[in-house]
Protein backbone atom coordinates (compact mmCIF):
# COMPACT_ATOMS: atom_id res chain seq x y z
CA UNK A 1 0.00 0.00 0.00
CA UNK A 2 1.30 3.70 -0.98
CA UNK A 3 1.84 6.25 1.28
CA UNK A 4 -1.39 7.78 -0.47
CA UNK A 5 -3.49 4.95 -0.54
CA UNK A 6 -2.79 5.27 3.41
CA UNK A 7 -3.55 8.30 3.76
CA UNK A 8 -6.73 7.98 1.38
CA UNK A 9 -7.43 5.10 3.86
CA UNK A 10 -6.94 7.02 6.78
CA UNK A 11 -9.88 9.64 5.57
CA UNK A 12 -7.16 12.57 4.97
CA UNK A 13 -7.57 16.17 3.54
CA UNK A 14 -7.42 16.11 -0.33
CA UNK A 15 -5.43 19.52 0.47
CA UNK A 16 -3.26 17.82 2.78
CA UNK A 17 -2.82 14.56 0.24
CA UNK A 18 -1.81 16.93 -2.52
CA UNK A 19 0.85 18.67 0.03
CA UNK A 20 2.13 15.10 0.62
CA UNK A 21 2.37 13.86 -3.58
CA UNK A 22 3.61 17.33 -4.22
CA UNK A 23 6.53 16.60 -1.74
CA UNK A 24 7.04 13.24 -2.92
CA UNK A 25 7.01 14.73 -6.60
CA UNK A 26 10.04 16.99 -5.59
CA UNK A 27 11.95 14.30 -4.30
CA UNK A 28 12.15 12.37 -7.78
CA UNK A 29 9.09 9.41 -7.03
CA UNK A 30 6.54 9.93 -9.26
CA UNK A 31 3.89 7.16 -8.51
CA UNK A 32 0.83 9.24 -7.78
CA UNK A 33 1.47 11.92 -10.05
CA UNK A 34 -2.29 10.25 -11.16
CA UNK A 35 -3.76 11.78 -7.93
CA UNK A 36 -2.86 14.96 -9.28
CA UNK A 37 -4.02 14.56 -12.69
CA UNK A 38 -7.29 12.98 -11.29
CA UNK A 39 -7.89 15.95 -8.54
CA UNK A 40 -7.36 18.83 -11.33
CA UNK A 41 -8.11 17.06 -14.53
CA UNK A 42 -12.04 17.88 -15.19
CA UNK A 43 -11.39 21.61 -14.22
CA UNK A 44 -7.55 22.23 -16.69
CA UNK A 45 -9.41 19.69 -19.17
CA UNK A 46 -12.58 22.45 -19.05
CA UNK A 47 -10.03 25.48 -19.22
CA UNK A 48 -8.29 24.11 -22.43
CA UNK A 49 -11.49 23.81 -24.36
CA UNK A 50 -12.13 27.10 -22.82
CA UNK A 51 -9.11 28.36 -25.21
CA UNK A 52 -8.93 26.10 -27.85
CA UNK A 53 -12.51 24.64 -28.36
CA UNK A 54 -10.84 21.62 -29.70
CA UNK A 55 -11.04 18.87 -27.92
CA UNK A 56 -7.77 16.43 -29.46
CA UNK A 57 -6.04 20.23 -29.19
CA UNK A 58 -7.46 20.60 -25.23
CA UNK A 59 -6.05 16.99 -24.91
CA UNK A 60 -2.31 17.44 -26.40
CA UNK A 61 -1.92 20.84 -24.34
CA UNK A 62 -3.09 18.28 -21.10
CA UNK A 63 -0.75 15.80 -21.63
CA UNK A 64 2.35 18.98 -22.33
CA UNK A 65 0.73 20.52 -19.16
CA UNK A 66 1.86 17.49 -17.13
CA UNK A 67 5.44 16.63 -18.83
CA UNK A 68 5.83 20.35 -18.45
CA UNK A 69 4.57 20.23 -14.53
CA UNK A 70 7.21 17.22 -13.93
CA UNK A 71 10.24 18.95 -16.06
CA UNK A 72 9.99 22.08 -13.70
CA UNK A 73 8.31 20.56 -9.96
CA UNK A 74 11.69 21.41 -8.42
CA UNK A 75 10.98 25.39 -9.36
CA UNK A 76 7.61 24.83 -7.76
CA UNK A 77 7.30 26.67 -4.30
CA UNK A 78 5.78 24.76 -2.29
CA UNK A 79 4.90 27.20 0.16
CA UNK A 80 2.52 28.33 -2.93
CA UNK A 81 -0.88 26.95 -4.33
CA UNK A 82 -0.31 24.15 -7.10
CA UNK A 83 -3.40 25.26 -8.91
CA UNK A 84 -2.46 28.80 -10.32
CA UNK A 85 1.31 27.66 -11.29
CA UNK A 86 -0.41 24.62 -13.25
CA UNK A 87 -2.92 26.48 -15.08
CA UNK A 88 -0.50 29.07 -15.61
CA UNK A 89 1.70 26.67 -17.43
CA UNK A 90 -1.65 25.46 -19.35
CA UNK A 91 -2.48 28.15 -20.36
CA UNK A 92 1.08 29.20 -21.74
CA UNK A 93 1.23 26.13 -23.95
CA UNK A 94 -2.07 26.37 -25.21
CA UNK A 95 -1.33 30.07 -26.36
CA UNK A 96 1.98 29.00 -28.05
CA UNK A 97 -0.36 25.89 -29.18
CA UNK A 98 -2.53 28.50 -30.87
CA UNK A 99 0.13 30.54 -32.13
CA UNK A 100 1.58 27.93 -34.15
CA UNK A 101 -1.60 27.06 -35.85
CA UNK A 102 -2.38 30.27 -36.59
CA UNK A 103 0.97 30.92 -38.09
CA UNK A 104 0.77 27.34 -39.91
CA UNK A 105 -2.35 28.24 -41.16
CA UNK A 106 -0.82 31.55 -42.76
CA UNK A 107 1.40 30.01 -44.12
CA UNK A 108 -0.84 27.45 -45.76
CA UNK A 109 0.11 24.34 -43.50
CA UNK A 110 -1.93 22.53 -41.24
CA UNK A 111 -5.18 23.32 -40.01
CA UNK A 112 -7.60 26.06 -41.38
CA UNK A 113 -9.24 26.23 -38.47
CA UNK A 114 -6.80 27.73 -36.16
CA UNK A 115 -9.64 29.70 -33.73
CA UNK A 116 -11.95 27.05 -33.13
CA UNK A 117 -14.24 28.49 -35.22
CA UNK A 118 -16.30 25.00 -34.27
CA UNK A 119 -16.85 23.06 -30.56
CA UNK A 120 -16.95 20.34 -29.24
CA UNK A 121 -19.30 20.17 -26.73
CA UNK A 122 -20.01 17.25 -24.25
CA UNK A 123 -23.00 15.66 -25.33
CA UNK A 124 -26.09 15.42 -22.85
CA UNK A 125 -27.99 13.24 -21.68
CA UNK A 126 -31.17 14.23 -23.70
CA UNK A 127 -29.53 14.00 -27.58
CA UNK A 128 -31.85 16.07 -29.26
CA UNK A 129 -31.31 18.91 -26.64
CA UNK A 130 -27.67 18.06 -26.43
CA UNK A 131 -27.18 18.63 -29.97
CA UNK A 132 -29.27 22.15 -29.86
CA UNK A 133 -27.58 23.42 -27.28
CA UNK A 134 -24.20 21.86 -28.48
CA UNK A 135 -25.32 24.11 -31.84
CA UNK A 136 -26.21 27.05 -29.95
CA UNK A 137 -23.16 27.32 -28.16
CA UNK A 138 -20.85 26.90 -30.65
CA UNK A 139 -22.56 29.60 -32.82
CA UNK A 140 -21.92 31.71 -29.98
CA UNK A 141 -18.60 31.22 -28.84
CA UNK A 142 -17.52 30.57 -33.18
CA UNK A 143 -15.06 33.69 -33.89
CA UNK A 144 -14.83 34.68 -30.36
CA UNK A 145 -11.42 36.02 -29.72
CA UNK A 146 -9.12 32.95 -27.18
CA UNK A 147 -8.35 35.16 -24.50
CA UNK A 148 -12.21 36.18 -25.01
CA UNK A 149 -13.29 32.82 -24.34
CA UNK A 150 -10.69 32.12 -21.32
CA UNK A 151 -12.00 35.43 -19.28
CA UNK A 152 -15.34 34.38 -19.77
CA UNK A 153 -14.75 31.03 -17.99
CA UNK A 154 -12.41 32.60 -15.39
CA UNK A 155 -15.37 34.60 -14.73
CA UNK A 156 -18.40 32.70 -14.83
CA UNK A 157 -17.38 29.39 -15.25
CA UNK A 158 -14.36 29.12 -12.37
CA UNK A 159 -16.35 32.35 -10.72
CA UNK A 160 -12.54 34.07 -9.74
CA UNK A 161 -13.67 37.70 -9.40
CA UNK A 162 -11.93 40.50 -11.19
CA UNK A 163 -8.58 40.90 -8.88
CA UNK A 164 -8.05 37.02 -8.96
CA UNK A 165 -8.16 37.01 -12.76
CA UNK A 166 -6.10 39.80 -13.66
CA UNK A 167 -3.45 37.83 -11.30
CA UNK A 168 -3.76 34.26 -13.16
CA UNK A 169 -3.66 36.65 -16.57
CA UNK A 170 -0.98 38.84 -15.15
CA UNK A 171 -3.16 41.55 -16.91
CA UNK A 172 -4.13 45.00 -15.23
CA UNK A 173 -7.62 44.51 -13.29
CA UNK A 174 -8.60 47.76 -16.14
CA UNK A 175 -7.94 45.17 -18.99
CA UNK A 176 -9.68 42.55 -17.57
CA UNK A 177 -12.83 44.13 -17.03
CA UNK A 178 -12.94 45.57 -20.85
CA UNK A 179 -11.76 42.50 -22.25
CA UNK A 180 -15.25 41.07 -20.42
CA UNK A 181 -17.39 43.56 -21.49
CA UNK A 182 -16.22 43.25 -24.62
CA UNK A 183 -16.74 39.29 -24.73
CA UNK A 184 -20.01 40.00 -23.05
CA UNK A 185 -20.98 42.79 -25.82
CA UNK A 186 -19.51 40.47 -28.80
CA UNK A 187 -22.05 37.71 -27.12
CA UNK A 188 -24.82 40.02 -26.77
CA UNK A 189 -24.38 40.75 -30.61
CA UNK A 190 -24.52 37.14 -31.32
CA UNK A 191 -27.35 35.78 -29.95
CA UNK A 192 -29.45 38.95 -31.25
CA UNK A 193 -28.43 38.15 -34.71
CA UNK A 194 -29.17 34.21 -34.30
CA UNK A 195 -32.62 35.64 -33.72
CA UNK A 196 -32.55 37.17 -36.84
CA UNK A 197 -32.42 40.74 -35.45
CA UNK A 198 -29.81 43.26 -37.20
CA UNK A 199 -29.31 45.88 -34.56
CA UNK A 200 -26.28 48.00 -33.90
CA UNK B 1 -31.03 47.38 -40.58
CA UNK B 2 -32.39 50.48 -37.91
CA UNK B 3 -30.31 52.67 -36.57
CA UNK B 4 -29.62 51.81 -32.60
CA UNK B 5 -32.04 54.05 -30.60
CA UNK B 6 -30.53 56.06 -27.75
CA UNK B 7 -32.85 53.60 -25.63
CA UNK B 8 -31.33 50.76 -26.65
CA UNK B 9 -28.11 52.18 -26.29
CA UNK B 10 -28.56 53.26 -22.82
CA UNK B 11 -30.38 49.69 -21.98
CA UNK B 12 -27.34 47.43 -23.27
CA UNK B 13 -24.89 49.67 -21.21
CA UNK B 14 -26.83 49.23 -17.95
CA UNK B 15 -27.38 45.53 -19.11
CA UNK B 16 -23.80 45.31 -19.69
CA UNK B 17 -22.83 46.77 -16.18
CA UNK B 18 -25.36 44.80 -14.49
CA UNK B 19 -23.53 41.42 -15.98
CA UNK B 20 -20.04 42.64 -15.38
CA UNK B 21 -20.99 43.99 -11.52
CA UNK B 22 -19.56 41.59 -8.71
CA UNK B 23 -22.13 42.17 -6.57
CA UNK B 24 -24.43 39.74 -9.14
CA UNK B 25 -27.32 41.76 -8.38
CA UNK B 26 -30.17 40.22 -10.24
CA UNK B 27 -32.70 42.48 -10.38
CA UNK B 28 -33.14 45.06 -13.65
CA UNK B 29 -34.24 48.63 -13.42
CA UNK B 30 -37.64 49.09 -14.18
CA UNK B 31 -37.15 51.25 -17.20
CA UNK B 32 -34.84 49.25 -18.78
CA UNK B 33 -37.38 46.25 -18.24
CA UNK B 34 -39.88 48.46 -19.57
CA UNK B 35 -37.50 48.96 -22.70
CA UNK B 36 -37.12 45.10 -22.72
CA UNK B 37 -40.63 44.31 -23.43
CA UNK B 38 -41.07 46.72 -26.11
CA UNK B 39 -37.55 46.14 -27.65
CA UNK B 40 -36.99 42.71 -29.43
CA UNK B 41 -33.44 43.04 -30.15
CA UNK B 42 -32.46 44.14 -27.00
CA UNK B 43 -33.89 41.11 -25.39
CA UNK B 44 -32.01 38.95 -27.45
CA UNK B 45 -29.25 40.68 -26.47
CA UNK B 46 -29.90 40.20 -22.60
CA UNK B 47 -30.69 36.48 -23.44
CA UNK B 48 -26.86 36.27 -25.08
CA UNK B 49 -25.13 37.97 -22.12
CA UNK B 50 -27.90 35.74 -19.57
CA UNK B 51 -26.18 32.59 -21.88
CA UNK B 52 -22.44 33.59 -20.85
CA UNK B 53 -22.40 30.90 -17.52
CA UNK B 54 -23.97 28.49 -19.61
CA UNK B 55 -21.44 28.40 -22.10
CA UNK B 56 -19.24 25.66 -21.39
CA UNK B 57 -20.59 22.43 -21.35
CA UNK B 58 -20.59 21.10 -16.97
CA UNK B 59 -20.12 17.66 -18.28
CA UNK B 60 -16.33 16.65 -17.84
CA UNK B 61 -13.94 16.41 -20.98
CA UNK B 62 -11.59 14.34 -18.67
CA UNK B 63 -11.38 10.59 -18.73
CA UNK B 64 -9.52 7.78 -17.30
CA UNK B 65 -7.81 7.30 -20.68
CA UNK B 66 -6.47 10.73 -20.62
CA UNK B 67 -5.19 10.11 -17.47
CA UNK B 68 -3.05 7.14 -18.85
CA UNK B 69 -2.08 8.79 -21.93
CA UNK B 70 -0.44 11.73 -19.76
CA UNK B 71 1.27 9.37 -16.73
CA UNK B 72 2.65 7.66 -20.07
CA UNK B 73 3.85 10.55 -21.83
CA UNK B 74 5.45 12.18 -18.70
CA UNK B 75 7.42 8.02 -18.85
CA UNK B 76 8.44 8.81 -22.00
CA UNK B 77 10.06 12.33 -21.48
CA UNK B 78 11.85 10.80 -18.17
CA UNK B 79 13.50 8.16 -20.61
CA UNK B 80 14.02 10.81 -23.12
CA UNK B 81 15.62 13.07 -20.12
CA UNK B 82 17.96 9.90 -19.18
CA UNK B 83 18.79 9.54 -23.03
CA UNK B 84 20.12 13.08 -23.14
CA UNK B 85 22.06 12.94 -19.91
CA UNK B 86 23.85 9.82 -21.08
CA UNK B 87 24.66 11.24 -24.10
CA UNK B 88 26.10 14.18 -22.42
CA UNK B 89 28.03 11.80 -20.20
CA UNK B 90 29.37 9.79 -22.44
CA UNK B 91 33.08 11.82 -23.52
CA UNK B 92 33.58 11.86 -20.21
CA UNK B 93 33.37 8.38 -19.61
CA UNK B 94 34.98 7.15 -22.56
CA UNK B 95 38.17 9.63 -21.81
CA UNK B 96 38.00 8.22 -18.22
CA UNK B 97 37.99 4.03 -19.15
CA UNK B 98 40.52 4.99 -22.00
CA UNK B 99 42.94 6.49 -19.26
CA UNK B 100 42.25 3.60 -16.82
CA UNK B 101 42.74 1.37 -19.57
CA UNK B 102 46.03 2.76 -20.68
CA UNK B 103 47.37 2.90 -16.80
CA UNK B 104 46.34 -0.96 -16.63
CA UNK B 105 48.37 -1.69 -20.08
CA UNK B 106 51.81 0.24 -18.07
CA UNK B 107 51.16 -1.18 -14.98
CA UNK B 108 50.87 -4.73 -16.64
CA UNK B 109 54.21 -4.28 -19.15
CA UNK B 110 56.17 -2.85 -15.48
CA UNK B 111 55.06 -6.03 -13.91
CA UNK B 112 56.42 -8.07 -16.83
CA UNK B 113 59.41 -6.31 -16.98
CA UNK B 114 60.42 -7.51 -14.07
CA UNK B 115 60.22 -11.44 -14.74
CA UNK B 116 60.81 -10.76 -18.80
CA UNK B 117 63.85 -9.02 -20.37
CA UNK B 118 62.06 -5.87 -21.43
CA UNK B 119 60.72 -6.07 -25.40
CA UNK B 120 58.05 -4.63 -27.59
CA UNK B 121 56.21 -7.73 -27.56
CA UNK B 122 55.89 -7.26 -23.66
CA UNK B 123 53.87 -3.87 -24.90
CA UNK B 124 51.83 -5.89 -27.10
CA UNK B 125 51.22 -8.75 -24.86
CA UNK B 126 49.99 -6.19 -22.01
CA UNK B 127 47.98 -4.56 -24.61
CA UNK B 128 45.90 -7.77 -25.51
CA UNK B 129 46.20 -8.82 -21.85
CA UNK B 130 44.49 -5.83 -20.86
CA UNK B 131 42.31 -5.68 -23.93
CA UNK B 132 40.70 -8.87 -23.10
CA UNK B 133 39.94 -8.01 -19.37
CA UNK B 134 38.42 -4.83 -20.27
CA UNK B 135 36.20 -6.60 -23.10
CA UNK B 136 34.93 -9.30 -20.82
CA UNK B 137 34.11 -6.50 -17.82
CA UNK B 138 32.14 -4.70 -20.18
CA UNK B 139 30.31 -7.31 -22.17
CA UNK B 140 29.47 -8.97 -18.69
CA UNK B 141 27.94 -4.55 -17.88
CA UNK B 142 26.71 -4.84 -21.60
CA UNK B 143 24.24 -8.06 -20.98
CA UNK B 144 23.51 -7.09 -17.18
CA UNK B 145 22.12 -3.36 -19.18
CA UNK B 146 20.25 -5.50 -22.09
CA UNK B 147 18.08 -7.77 -19.44
CA UNK B 148 17.39 -4.59 -17.10
CA UNK B 149 15.95 -3.42 -20.52
CA UNK B 150 14.24 -6.49 -21.96
CA UNK B 151 12.85 -6.24 -17.90
CA UNK B 152 11.69 -2.46 -18.29
CA UNK B 153 9.99 -3.31 -21.60
CA UNK B 154 8.24 -6.19 -20.20
CA UNK B 155 7.00 -4.02 -17.23
CA UNK B 156 5.90 -0.87 -20.03
CA UNK B 157 3.99 -3.38 -21.91
CA UNK B 158 2.45 -4.63 -18.79
CA UNK B 159 1.51 -1.22 -17.70
CA UNK B 160 -0.21 -0.19 -21.36
CA UNK B 161 -2.04 -3.82 -21.37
Amino acid sequence: MTRLEQTESAGLDPGVQEQEVLAELRAGERQNLGFLIDRYGADLMSYLMAITCKRDLSEDVFQDTWVRVMERIRAFDPTRSFSPWLFRIARNLAYDRLRLLRWKSRLGIGTADPEGLTIDAAASGDFRDGIMARDLTSTLIAGLDPALREVIWLRFFSEMDYGQIAEHCRLPLGTVKSRLARALDQLGRRYQNLGGIDHA
Amino acid sequence: MHEVRDACHDSRNALLSQALSESRDLRTPPAIEEHLQNCEACRLYAAGLAAAPSLFPGVSQYSPSLKVRCLNAVAAADSTHDIRLGLLMAPPAALSLLAMFLAQVYFLHLMLSKVFASSPLLWVVSFAAAGTAGAAVGGLCLALLLRRHAQDNRLREVSHG
